[in-house]
């Protein structure tokens, strides 16, 4: 099974090495990429007041279903959610995004049906059913980063060791979010791959775009959302010199 | 040529998936969190259960083995749950990179 490599039909044995090369550069580069997926921006109280996602890579599968559907769906937070039934890419806690090519409206389609309702119906099938993570509301993301504020204090209050900070760096299999509270209690939280350097510097870099682009904006009030445009250009700007500078960082 | 790594571990604590604690033991804690030993083992279990909830929801990707561990300026929390929800939490100070193999292999032993 293993050690079988696939011969390509190629005029020399050097072309044969040539294009072994590319393909490992190819792939090489494929799993190189490593990405930053998100900032936010939590004000002392606990407030979201700024958030940008610079990438989200979304896992979906769209497939066609005949009557009976296999799956068992439920209702989960305003979205219809799988229950059971994980196959073919379509994990348990992925939404519907969209029926027959047409996104859904939370728990409804787009003309307004219940999609329980209409996935009973025999008569509707065979139907196109698009799954996959769904995406955070406005709503969510500010009570996700209120929930990260307490949880910042309660790490270091569990704390065995005297003097903790809160927590600066939360580790999971798929990312990585980095936390820098500044001083003046303003948290810059990151959300990047697991395996991305650097994001100390941009910490320390998102915050020194804050004081430059938003403290100094004479039209901006503390602890408000961050409404300027400056910050928003530069903070993409950084964003993308640290994806540049930790990729080669891991390479080397 | 060998290097001896100095590793120190504050504490261990076992969960089970109600959460109740059903295992606890400090070595080498240097401070207590101010309340009782009860309300600590609810609160230690209760950050736990809204960091798994709020990893779920965070993440961009669908994960497999989910939340890992956490890290703040003085220690490390290293976390662990087998498939019948029992949940194993160290804390140790910063050097400790990985204690999935040591946590796997308390519960297996």
């Amino acid at each position: 099974m293993s050690g079988r490599k696939e011969v390509h039909p190629c005029e020399s044995p050097l072309d044969n090495l040539y294009m072994r090369k590319l393909v490992l550069s190819a792939g090489q580069d494929a799993t190189a990429k490593m990405v930053i997926f998100s900032v936010y921006v939590v004000n002392k109280a606990g407030g979201l007041i700024y958030q940008y996602d610079n990438y989200v890579p979304r896992a979906e599968a769209e497939k066609t279903f005949s009557y009976p559907l296999d799956l068992v769906l439920k209702h989960h937070d305003e979205k219809v959610v799988v229950s059971f039934g994980q196959r073919d890419g379509i994990r348990v806690g992925h939404a519907v995004l969209s029926i027959n090519g047409v996104d859904v409206i939370g728990k409804n389609t787009a003309d307004g049906k219940d999609i329980l309702e209409y996935l009973k119906d025999a008569s509707n099938y065979p139907v196109s059913i698009r799954f996959g993570r769904a995406r955070l509301s406005s709503n969510e993301k500010l009570m996700l980063a209120s929930m990260f504020h307490s949880l910042f204090a309660i790490g270091s209050q569990l704390s065995p060791e005297v003097g903790s900070s809160g927590i600066e760096m939360l580790e999971t299999d798929v990312f990585k979010l980095h936390c820098f509270q500044t001083l003046t209690g303003i948290k810059f939280i990151v959300l990047a791959d697991p395996r991305q350097s650097g994001i100390d510097a941009l910490l320390r870099k998102i915050y020194e775009i804050y004081s430059d682009f938003a403290l100094k904006n004479p039209f901006y009030s503390l602890e408000m959302p961050i409404r300027c445009e400056l910050f928003d250009q530069n903070l993409k700007s950084a964003l993308e010199v640290a994806e540049k500078a930790g990729n080669f960082g891991a390479g080397s | 040529m060998l290097f001896e790594e100095k590793m120190t571990v504050h504490n261990l604590y076992i969960f089970d998936r109600n959460g109740n604690c059903l295992y606890y033991n400090e070595w080498n804690r240097k401070k207590q969190a101010g309340i009782s030993k009860e309300e600590e083992f609810k609160l230690m279990y209760g950050m736990l259960f809204s960091i798994r909830s709020f990893v779920s929801k965070m993440s961009p990707l669908d994960m497999k083995e989910g939340f890992l561990s956490f890290q703040t300026s003085k220690y490390r929390l290293h976390y662990y749950e087998t498939p019948s929800g029992l949940k194993f939490v160290m804390n140790t100070d910063l050097s400790v990179t990985n204690a999935r193999d040591t946590l796997q292999h308390i519960y297996s032993n």
